[in-house]
């Protein structure tokens, strides 16, 4: 190992001012607002045990009125479509495909629960970062280098191309340029993971607090749907039962 | 047949695996078998949560990985390692009643026990999908599925919906 600091290691470990203050910037625009709604398309790899990774994906419509209110609708690639409503005391996991629903009875503020959700539920849920009370602590987490890549276009958008890494992952981010200094794209990379996989998302549209009626924020079952139980994460994920 | 569920724990940062041999040679090698769900691809993973905080823990098939553990811990707050401590106690504690309710009840599985968990502790056997030609009974609200002499009803696990081992119904 040569002696000394490497250009490498230096680019690896500077943080570079404005880049943070542009990510700042845009953080703390997002938590200023009182209500937010998000269209989003996204996609993620996942490392195969052969190591081929294959992307799987959707859309995503997030909803939140602050502080305690949210309605994520979803729609996967693979024809699953559901939505998951935290209306303050409870959050409730739709699969509309099967008519089945799993309700947690759980109160906080959005970004709180929602760290629940993923954390402890295993339910992921895309872009939560931001809609934690503070994202930019969130987002500057275990911070190791920030890099200014200078202007570039997103969807006919002038952006400032961000790129940091963390101790836990790289990740790069697409913020307009103007008065509404928004996310516009967002890729991360799972660094310290098995084949380094990625997740990608494209903001489609935001909307700093729109109206958000009530009615958003209230699940009631369908005719014929079931309640079933959440059950805590686990390795076993494709298996298949009852197979002869 | 009797059939032990195996338990698997799950708490912030370490994973326990306790799984019986039963369940291994019932539901697992069978299961493998089918091929999985999707093609038998796998669909999760670090990625999918889309999030800059990966859990470790939450990696699908990755092993407990105590060093992955104590980065963990290290990065969070203080007060959150107060919480996993307290956890990591009401799971010892969770676990020694396990084991005693299982010495006293090797065949009983509480439905109740882990609706009351949810999302804190416990899983039981879940498939992505069931394989065999089902028969489906509905019993109050709750739709069983029947597949040889194996009972199953199904759950979210993550995003997904899964079919998990159950006791069978009353009167069946």
């Amino acid at each position: 190992m040569a002696q000394g600091v490497s250009a490498a290691d230096e680019q690896a470990t500077s943080v570079n001012e404005q880049a943070l203050t542009l990510l700042k910037r845009s953080a703390d625009f997002i938590a200023g607002s009182r209500a937010i709604s998000i269209a989003v398309e996204y996609g993620f790899d996942v490392v195969q045990a052969s190591g081929q990774k294959v992307e799987f994906g959707g859309t995503r419509r997030i909803m939140v009125r602050r502080p305690d209110l949210a309605r994520i609708e979803f729609a996967r690639r693979d024809g699953t479509q559901g939505e998951l409503v935290f209306d303050g005391k409870q959050v409730i996991l739709v699969n509309k495909n099967e008519k089945l629903y799993s309700i947690e009875n759980r109160s906080g503020d959005v970004g709180t629960v929602l760290d629940f959700v993923a954390d402890k539920l295993g339910v992921p849920i895309p872009l939560r970062d931001f809609l934690a009370p503070d994202p930019a602590a969130v987002l500057t987490q275990g911070l190791v280098a920030a890099r200014y890549g200078g202007e570039a276009t997103i969807a006919g958008l002038p952006c400032d191309h961000l790129a940091f890494r963390t101790d836990a992952v790289d990740y790069q981010i697409w913020i307009s340029r103007g008065e509404q200094p928004l996310p516009r794209r967002l890729v991360i990379t799972y660094r310290e993971a098995e084949g380094q996989p990625q997740f990608w998302a494209q903001f489609v549209k935001w909307d700093i607090n729109p109206e958000l009626g009530d009615s958003l924020f209230v699940y009631e079952p369908v005719d014929g749907a079931e309640e079933i139980p959440f059950i805590a994460p686990k390795s076993v994920s494709t298996a298949m039962g009852g197979g002869q | 047949m009797s059939r032990r569920t195996g338990t698997f724990r799950w708490i912030p940062g370490l994973t326990v695996l306790v799984a019986s041999l039963a369940m291994l040679g019932n539901d697992l090698v069978l299961a493998r078998k089918g091929g999985g769900g999707g093609a038998g691809m796998s669909r999760g993973g670090p990625a999918a949560s889309g999030s800059v905080r990966p859990r470790p823990a939450r990696q699908p098939n990755k092993q407990p990985d105590v060093r992955d553990s104590r980065r963990d811990v290290k990065q969070d707050v203080r007060d959150e390692r107060r919480e996993i401590k307290q956890d990591v106690r009401d799971e010892r504690r969770d676990m020694r009643d396990e084991i005693r309710d299982e010495r006293e009840d090797h065949h009983e599985w509480h439905e109740d026990r882990w609706k009351r968990r949810a999302g804190a502790a416990l899983t039981v056997s879940a498939f992505r999908a069931l394989t065999c030609t089902t028969s489906t009974i509905v019993v109050g609200s709750v739709t069983y599925y029947r597949c040889g002499g194996t009972w199953y009803q199904r759950a979210h696990q993550g995003g997904d919906v899964v079919y998990i081992v159950v006791t069978a119904p009353a009167g069946y």
